[in-house]
């Protein structure tokens, strides 16, 4: 018994560490806003800067601020003034011009103290300029000089600004997908086998590890409409990664319409193999290679891998790839409960009503 | 018999979509900034409500096709 | 070899004695476009080629769809034992190759006489009407090989295979798209070209290993 069902268990001790790790572990800490949102050159800015998860109290003596405009230059608060731990205000002399020949321009805001460690807020401020004069803003914007942020080690989620506390759900959402992936291809594997020895088990498995990965899709899109709603507005959003979903399930829906056509059990495994095969083959190109031509809300769109720099960081691939494993397993084991009943159907029924 | 269960195919589907928009409806109900609020925990906490609700509508279907399978056995008897 | 070419002339045979099939697909085309125009009177770049790959992508369905039906359970058995499955396949598929190739050139000349064409390069138009033609047989004509073995052909055929056409759908739009470009705006489609050819290596490969499995009973 626990010789053979050794994984299951494994699944959910894994699933476990994922749950608890993935919602317990705190974000690092992040800018949420900044009041005003905007100025004008000249300006003497006061900004009253909100935390995320900051100790400003426990920091302030090295507490420092800047402005910086287009990675290039980089302004530095003249005063500083910490109300409480989640609050401070910021004092920057804007330069009468700016360096850009564009009416507005967006800075980026950063924080650093010795305690947060440093945290961004890209367009924080929004600066406008009445006279465009390039070459004297310049002259007066002082050019980058790296600062020493302090680096922090800590065991702690990044902090993004659409996301907050949402990005736990990289552990919850995304590897769905991965399962799916994984059940598709396991059911795969069963049509070849079926295909190559003709054992009615193997088309058990093969329908059975479908209907996972169809159950895995629909969670996947569901789970991702609910975030979906939240980050970018709407539940769907046409995105090229839905849309391939979507097509994906329709094929697997169509694979199960097909299976219902069929009054011969060794037809119907057969045939729907065969579909399954080739449908998971026209897969490949529909998954991967589309959504890397156009653009797409999901990272990993435009050529850059999915799971590289900037998306996951050192500690969320510490709970991702585990929560990738305990999900699939979790998928294996549900698969298995399903296939379990379709073998003693056949076996005891002899396989009339085995769709 | 084979209409039958394919029918019941359909309804578990249909029961299994309505089930898992649940969490959809509700986050819809209730104000945007809620589920924002507390550094949009509560989107969170959504997802991991509809995967819950998703094991349960599985959960069922296996005890459906379980029940099924046993009266069968018994009248195959 | 030989059985090659004298299945090929038997699909060419039957599809003029049964005249009225391709009747049927040119009326449907000529019907199309008239709807089209009625409602349309002008179409934009966007619409065109949307329209364009759409109708492309219906009258395949509908011409290919009947490819395998047609052979009855005798002529299955009779065509078994007179040739290989990947040959009969192959037969097949050059066939109802050339045909959407025509039928494709046909809506492309029906679509310039009533709406006008915006397509500006058109060795490239023409090669993407080529692979795509190509692509959409290859996948066709294996899906009604599975179709007809269900014993039903029309909407089982359209559930089947649209989710698989999507892919060659998106491409031949984008490339269309860049074909009716102003010249020197143009995109870089080498990439897509590249996915229309994946697709038909896909689903050639594919459709002639997995052939003989649907054809044997």
């Amino acid at each position: 018994m626990i010789q053979k069902n050794w994984w299951k268990g494994l699944g959910v001790v894994i699933l476990i560490y994922v749950f608890v790790s993935g919602l317990l572990v705190p974000l690092k800490p992040g800018i949420t806003g900044v009041s005003p949102g905007s100025a004008k050159t000249g300006d003497v800015l006061s900004v009253a800067v909100e935390g995320y998860n900051s100790f400003f109290l426990k920091g302030a003596a090295t507490q420092k601020a800047w402005l910086k405009l287009n990675n290039e230059y980089l302004l530095e608060a003249q005063e500083l003034e910490v109300l409480d731990d989640r609050h401070l205000n910021a004092v920057f002399t804007i330069p009468a011009f700016l360096p850009v020949s564009g009416k507005v321009q967006d800075v980026a805001l950063i924080l650093d103290n010795a305690i947060d460690g440093p945290s961004v807020l890209p367009s924080a401020v929004f600066i406008t300029q009445d006279s465009i004069q390039p070459e004297r803003g310049q002259r007066e914007w002082p050019v980058v000089t790296p600062p020493d942020l302090h680096v922090i080690r800590s065991f702690a989620f990044p902090f993004r600004n659409i996301l907050a506390e949402s990005i736990r759900n990289t552990y919850f959402h995304v590897p769905l997908w991965f399962a799916m992936i994984f059940l598709f291809l396991a059911s795969i594997v069963h049509s070849i086998k079926y295909l190559r020895s003709g054992d009615p088990r193997a088309d058990h498995r093969a329908s059975a590890f479908t209907s996972g990965g169809i159950f895995y899709g629909l969670l996947g899109v569901v789970t991702g409409a609910i975030w979906a709603k939240n980050t970018w507005g709407a539940y769907w959003s046409w995105d090229v990664k839905q849309n391939m979903t979507a097509i994906a399930l329709l094929i697997y829906f169509a694979y199960f319409i097909l299976r219902g056509l069929f009054e011969d059990p060794e037809q119907r495994a057969r045939i729907s193999a065969v579909y399954n095969i080739f449908a998971f083959s026209l897969l490949i190109p529909l998954i991967y290679i589309i959504p890397r031509l156009t653009d797409s809300l999901h990272p990993g769109a435009g050529g850059n891998p999915a799971l590289g720099g900037e998306d996951l960081d050192n500690t969320m691939r510490m709970v991702f790839y585990p929560a990738i494993i305990g999900w699939t397993l979790l998928g294996f084991w549900m698969v298995n409960l399903l296939y379990r009943i379709k073998d003693l159907d056949f076996k005891y029924l002899n396989a009339k009503s085995n769709r | 018999m084979a209409l039958k269960s394919e029918g019941m195919r359909y309804l578990t589907v249909i029961f299994f979509w309505l089930l898992c928009s649940t969490p959809v409806l509700l986050a819809q109900q209730t104000d945007p900034d809620f589920m924002r609020s507390m550094g949009k925990m509560y989107v969170v906490v959504g997802v991991i409500a509809a995967i819950f609700l998703g094991l349960i509508v599985f959960l069922f279907t296996i005890e459906k096709r379980l029940t099924k399978l046993e009266n069968q056995i018994k009248e195959h008897e | 070899m030989k059985a090659f070419w004298v299945l090929l002339k038997k699909e060419w045979v039957l599809e003029w004695r049964r005249g009225y099939a391709f009747g049927g697909i040119l009326l449907y085309l000529f019907s199309t476009v008239f709807i089209i125009y009625a409602t349309f009177r002008t179409v934009d770049i966007l619409t065109w080629t949307a329209l364009f790959w759409i109708i492309a992508v219906f009258v395949s369905v509908s011409a290919i769809g009947k490819s395998f039906v047609q052979e009855g359970e005798g002529r299955y058995l009779y065509l078994y034992t007179l040739a290989d499955p990947q040959i009969v396949l192959a037969a097949k598929l050059l066939y109802n190759f050339a045909l959407l190739f025509g039928l494709n050139l046909l809506i492309w000349g029906i679509f310039s006489f009533a709406v006008g064409s915006p397509v500006q390069l058109k060795g490239q138009f023409l090669l993407v009407l080529l692979l795509g033609s190509f692509a959409l047989s290859a996948i066709l004509t294996f899906i009604s090989a599975i179709a007809a073995k269900a014993g039903k052909s029309g909407t089982l055929m359209a559930v089947l295979s649209f989710p698989l056409l999507i892919p060659v759908l998106l491409t031949g739009l984008r490339i269309t798209q860049n074909t009716a470009a102003i010249q020197g705006m143009s995109l870089d489609t080498s990439g897509d070209f590249l996915i229309m050819f994946a697709i038909i290596l896909l689903s050639m490969g594919m459709g002639f290993i997995l052939f003989p499995q649907v054809w044997k009973d």
